[in-house]
């Protein structure tokens, strides 16, 4: 979602902040903050609920089916059941929702028990949520129909990582004015540098082609720290970023 | 649907490409290498201290497109050769919508430009769960069309399409819901022209949404093969005659033809013609018979080869008549029953008999809606009913709109506003259910008008499935309201009230709210819900009365003699199809009143009175019948029970645009400019087409004195309906009344060039010459007129043919021929007094009449008599010269400083509405 620049004051307010997760974790045994890491929690797994759905669609429930079962498994897990499975000092957001889904589709008792907690109330409206951010992932069609659902859940979840850190980057663009910027460069943050042709850029953008080199660079740049932070908000500590990085290009480069 | 148990678009191309880098073929966004983004992640810090804003700031590179009219563009999410698409936001409702527009560079001429509006309007116009809703049509600063429309978030079929593959079932359901939906857009007389599965979208449920319609020339945001061609449409789903023949002689069966190709590919895995370049594959498509679906697909069965293949004749008279038999073969075949494209051998009828699965077939018959609702209402007590989650409480919530009063034609007057209070208080008291009440500001902003679809949506929108409507008016001095509900999903009416008699205001609120009570609590069972939505009677289960109910509505609406008599003859056969169906008595009854205005006939004025009143007796809440009859009213000059019919009509259905549209010209008829106006303003808030209603509000504001008004009015409607006479008919009267004579001349003879046979034409031209002193020119053409009839129009004209040539010859010194005439005139003129004692036309004229043969009292009696009854139009009558004898008449001053008066009076209380259009 995009940050009211009036609000914020137009720096981004989760540059600073606490990691998401470990504030989740930090009170998985207090009560101390506890609507802290519940709210924490909550934007985690809006930002997150992809997979979840695609891991239990790939498991052969029916779209409706498993819309209802991904918004009972967040109520159950924004009620508090996962934290209290949660081990705090291994925390991997991404490993333990999953986990703990793999429990919740085997278990018809949690099941049950998050209906009754309130599995219905509705935690995502699907067409909102599918319209604030949509995504766009392509798979190869043989990968749609082999992968097994744990590593369709891991694709998914780095593909929501990485739209999550475009679309913040593009939205940066935008408070600026300069969404254009974003629009025509946005194509080569992957690419290296020859093979882009600066002066075609330049052409497209009426900028000479210095300007086009500094603007993708430091795209490139911010792109790297707003992807950082993203995953930075479901790991524990700053340093195990690197590590989930090349646990997600490890599931990638597996299933290609 | 599964989409691939994924989530929302996830594509799987049949030609991945690897990344060229790290040779991975996941891919997200715009098409960006999912694995190579994610190892940007582990590259080394850059170290630097320069920021992005910085640089950004520093770079000249504005957006200046990133706000489109009422829009914030969010993303760019498609682009092709002539438009670009766009995620936007909405920004007073704060919605995600899609927005297109249209390339600069190819939009070259105005001319192209309103073409496309027009078209754009006529697509926004359909209202059909399966098509997606265009929202808005408007242009950008810049003056570049462009439009809004709802976000499908769950991509196009061509995404998803290999994902159905392995259930035929799921395939034909979609198809067939998109046949429904074509189908809708056919009757609208839309085609669509480029069916294909990337024009197929999906909502976030899986449901399919055709988006495009009649547009895909404009747009062609997806085919590079076509650019480099004349034609429009994609290779492989156009029908051959498409590609050879020229577009303004396509036919619904080529949009057949698409279909059968998307069902061909979402069956087979590709479209039934393929080739190296886009020529090779239209000619194949145009030289050879497409390919046994059997021997590409592992899911089809011998019945769906046999569909698909009836679809793809190359013939186009050899394929299905229309999408909606498509859709009915589709929906048997779904039952396990036989097609009727082929028959079946009896053994494989008794095994589909057998395998036919009721349950699936019974979910796609009924709409989601219907499922909700019926189970809701089994809810019965509160701790239960605690329980219901957003879903439920929808269907028991109920939109509350503004209650009209329909004797101030407004919903602001102190009555509606209160009736609209004590409702919502009595709905909420009474009923435990949810009520939303009318977002007045927010739905203006949001260009919320009155139609049936704006209700709809914002009932939906607001969480609600059905909307409650009231309207109220004084009846003998006593209140009467008529109360609707009505189901948003469906648009079905679910039940009605009238509550009239001795019920004040004070008491037809307790009792609305018991109705409301009984019918929304005590409902048990979905038995009962069914039972409340009674089959409707306007459906005619005739297939051909069906048809020729569509062609006489197309026909009628053309406005000339040709093709309205044409109309009545498709009405007169979808009477003889089906002579129990009220919607065709009625159609008929109003077309053969309505044929009176180009020829009068006494006896067909008879049979549509009848034929009205048999369609009340057949459905006496169809809002059509009661409008046959007061169309009837209106051609015999029975103003008031005209009135009171046209009323009954707009009670029965608010949301009815062909009522306030008469109840407008009763007004202006009857010397009520100013209610006029407001009726005008309900049919424009619910007209189909934009500009429908424009000269007849130019005209009320013109008797009102207001011709700023009324040119204001004209040109907003020549915008929209420039094809349409009336416009320019309206402007020569302004020109007339101001006098402006050289204006008026050109006017005219623009009129005559365009039209010279034209009998409306003419006699607008004749009447401009007389009012403007060119007796020669008016007499030529009066006495051409007279020549093909000698009648008197039944609506009555101010001035009858005779009467002016009869005045010109004494002018002219044409005596004898001179009085012939004007007694020829006055006799016909008072005869009509006989259908129609009170009409204020037939009044005027005689007095004009009487005044040009020089019977000045006489003269001066009828034109009271006309004041009296209505004719309020004074500067007319100051400029008629017929009357110029009398111009210094003492008494005849008298009424016409009386009439002014009245008009001053009329526009001091000032219409309800201050800015008819916009």
């Amino acid at each position: 979602m995009k940050p009211d620049a009036s609000v914020t004051g137009g720096h981004s307010p989760e540059r600073f902040a606490t990691t998401r997760w470990s504030v989740v974790l930090s009170c998985a045994d207090s009560t101390i903050g506890e609507e802290a890491a519940r709210q924490a929690l909550a934007e985690l797994c809006k930002i997150y609920w992809r997979p979840v759905f695609a891991f239990i669609c790939r498991r052969g429930r029916s779209v409706p089916d498993a819309q209802d079962l991904t918004q009972d498994f967040f109520l159950m897990v924004l009620e508090g059941s996962l934290l209290k499975r949660a081990d705090p000092n291994r925390g991997r957001f991404r490993s333990l929702l999953l986990k703990a889904l793999q429990h919740f589709l085997i278990d018809d008792s949690v099941r049950k028990h998050a209906r009754k907690r309130g599995g219905d109330v509705q935690f995502v409206s699907w067409d909102d949520w599918m319209a604030e951010a949509p995504s766009h992932l392509s798979i190869s069609a043989a990968g749609a129909e082999s992968w097994p659902a744990e590593r369709l859940y891991d694709v998914r979840w780095a593909a929501t990582a990485v739209e999550h850190a475009l679309r913040r980057l593009g939205e940066e663009c935008e408070s600026k004015g300069r969404r254009r910027v974003f629009d025509v460069l946005g194509d080569y943050l992957a690419s290296e540098r020859e093979d882009v042709s600066y002066q075609g850029l330049s052409k497209t953008l009426g900028v000479p082609e210095t300007a086009v080199k500094r603007l993708l660079h430091r795209l490139r740049v911010r792109y790297r720290e707003l992807l950082r932070e993203e995953v930075a908000q479901t790991v524990e500590r700053p340093e195990d970023v690197d590590e989930e990085l090349r646990y997600l290009c490890a599931a990638l480069a597996a299933s290609s | 649907m599964n989409i691939a148990g994924i989530s929302d678009s996830v594509r799987m191309p049949s030609d991945v490409v690897a990344c060229a880098k790290c040779g991975s073929t996941s891919r997200v966004g715009r098409g960006f290498c999912l694995s190579c983004l994610l190892q940007r992640g582990l590259e080394a810090d850059a170290g630097d201290t320069e920021t992005l804003d910085e640089v950004l700031a520093e770079v000249d590179v504005r957006d200046s497109e990133w706000r489109l009219g009422n829009y914030q563009i969010l993303e760019e999410i498609g682009r092709g050769g002539m438009g670009v698409i766009y995620r936007a936001r909405q920004r007073h409702s704060r919605r995600i919508v899609a927005v297109k527009r249209v390339l600069g560079y190819h939009a070259d001429s105005r001319e192209t430009l309103a073409r496309f509006r027009r078209e754009a309007q006529a697509a926004a116009s359909l209202d059909h769960p399966n098509i997606l809703p265009i929202y808005e049509v408007s242009e950008s600063e810049d003056g570049l069309p462009f439009f809004s429309m709802k976000f499908a978030p769950g991509g196009s079929l061509q995404e998803v399409g290999p994902t159905l593959r392995n259930g035929p079932r799921q395939c034909v359901v979609l198809v067939a819901k998109i046949a429904r939906a074509v189908q809708h857009a056919h009757g609208k007389g839309i085609l669509h022209r480029d069916l294909k599965p990337g024009n197929i979208l999906l909502d976030g449920s899986g449901e399919p949404l055709v988006s495009d319609f009649g547009l895909a020339k404009w747009l062609d945001t997806s085919s590079d093969l076509t650019r480099t061609l004349t034609i429009f449409g994609t290779p492989g789903y156009i029908a051959p005659e498409q590609a050879s023949g020229p577009a303004a002689q396509l036919k619904p069966a080529a949009d057949v033809y698409s279909l059968g190709a998307i069902l061909f590919d979402l069956l087979a895995g590709r479209p039934p013609f393929l080739g190296s370049h886009a020529l090779s594959v239209i000619r194949q498509a145009a030289e050879t018979p497409a390919p046994k679906l059997r021997s590409l697909s592992k899911i089809a069965d011998r019945d769906l080869e046999t569909i698909c293949a009836h679809c793809l004749e190359r013939e186009p008279t050899a394929r299905y008549r229309s999408a909606h038999d498509l859709a009915e073969d589709l929906e048997r075949w779904l039952e396990g029953r036989a097609i009727l494209a082929r028959r079946v051998f009896l053994p494989s009828r008794v095994w589909r008999w057998s395998r036919r699965n009721p349950v699936l077939a019974s979910t796609f018959i009924v709409c989601g809606v219907l499922a909700i609702v019926g189970t809701s209402w089994q809810v019965k007590n509160r701790r239960l009913a605690a329980r219901l989650d957003e879903e439920k409480l929808a269907a028991r919530s109920l939109f509350l709109l503004p209650a009209l009063d329909l004797d101030e034609v407004s919903s602001n007057s102190p009555q509606a506003t209160d009736m609209s209070a004590r409702l919502a208080r009595a709905c909420g008291a009474v009923i435990s259910m949810k009520t939303s009440s009318f977002p007045r500001a927010e739905a203006e902003a949001s260009g919320f008008k009155w139609k049936e679809s704006d209700l709809r949506r914002i009932t939906l929108a607001s969480g609600s499935n059905a909307f409650l409507l009231a309207t109220m008016r004084r009846v003998e001095g006593k209140i009467r309201s008529v109360l609707t509900l009505v189901d948003a999903g469906s648009g079905q009416v679910l039940h009605r009230e009238i509550i009239a008699g001795d019920a004040s205001v004070e008491t037809t609120i307790p009792q609305a709210a018991l109705f409301l009570n009984g019918k929304w609590n005590q409902n048990a069972s979905r038995r009962d819900l069914a039972r409340l939505r009674s089959e409707p009677a306007t459906a005619t289960k005739s297939a051909a009365a069906q048809d020729y109910l569509l062609a006489g509505d197309d026909l009628t609406k053309k406005r000339n003699e040709e093709n309205f008599d044409r109309g009545v003859e498709c009405y007169r056969k979808a009477v003889a199809a089906d002579p129990q169906c009220a919607l065709a008595l009625a159609s008929l009854a109003s077309a053969l009143a309505m044929r009176q205005q180009f020829r009068p006939n006494v006896a067909e004025l008879d049979e549509s009175m009848q034929l009205a009143a048999r369609a009340v007796e057949q459905d006496s809440l169809l809002p059509d019948a009661h409008r046959a009859m007061a169309v009837g009213f209106t051609m015999a000059g029975r103003f008031p029970e005209a009135v009171e019919a046209s009323i009954r009509a707009f009670e029965l259905d608010p949301t009815y645009q062909r009522a306030p549209g008469l109840l407008g010209a009763l007004a202006a008829l009857t010397g009520r400019p100013d209610m006029a106006l407001r009726w005008f303003e309900w049919a424009t808030r619910m007209q189909s087409q934009p500009g429908e209603y424009s000269s007849n509000i130019a005209m009320a504001w013109l008797a009102l004195g207001e011709d700023e008004a009324a040119e204001a009015a004209l040109r907003d409607g020549s915008e929209f309906r420039s094809e349409l006479p009336d416009s320019t008919f309206a402007l020569i009267s302004i020109r007339l009344l101001q006098r402006r004579h050289q204006e008026v001349q050109t006017l005219v003879k623009g009129v005559l060039e365009r039209a010279p046979s034209d009998r409306d034409a003419r006699r607008t031209a004749a009447e401009a010459w007389l009012m403007s002193g060119k007796r020669q020119e008016a007499a030529e053409i009066y006495r051409t007129l007279l020549e093909g009839d000698r009648g008197i129009s039944i609506l009555g004209s101010r001035i009858t043919y005779q009467s002016a040539l009869g005045w010109i010859c004494l002018q002219t010194g044409e005596k004898a021929e001179g009085i012939s005439l004007l007694n020829e005139a006055k006799n016909l003129e008072i005869g009509a007094l006989s259908t129609a004692p009170r009409n204020p036309n037939h009044l005027y004229s005689i007095a004009a009449t009487c005044a040009a043969l020089g019977e000045t009292n006489e003269a001066l009696t009828w034109f009271e008599k006309a004041a009296d009854a209505g004719m309020i139009d004074y500067r007319f009558a100051e400029m008629d010269p017929r009357f110029s004898d009398l111009a210094f008449d003492t008494r005849f001053k008298k009424t016409l400083t009386a009439l002014r008066e009245r008009v001053e009076q009329l526009r001091r209380q000032g219409p309800a509405v201050t800015l008819v259009l916009k």
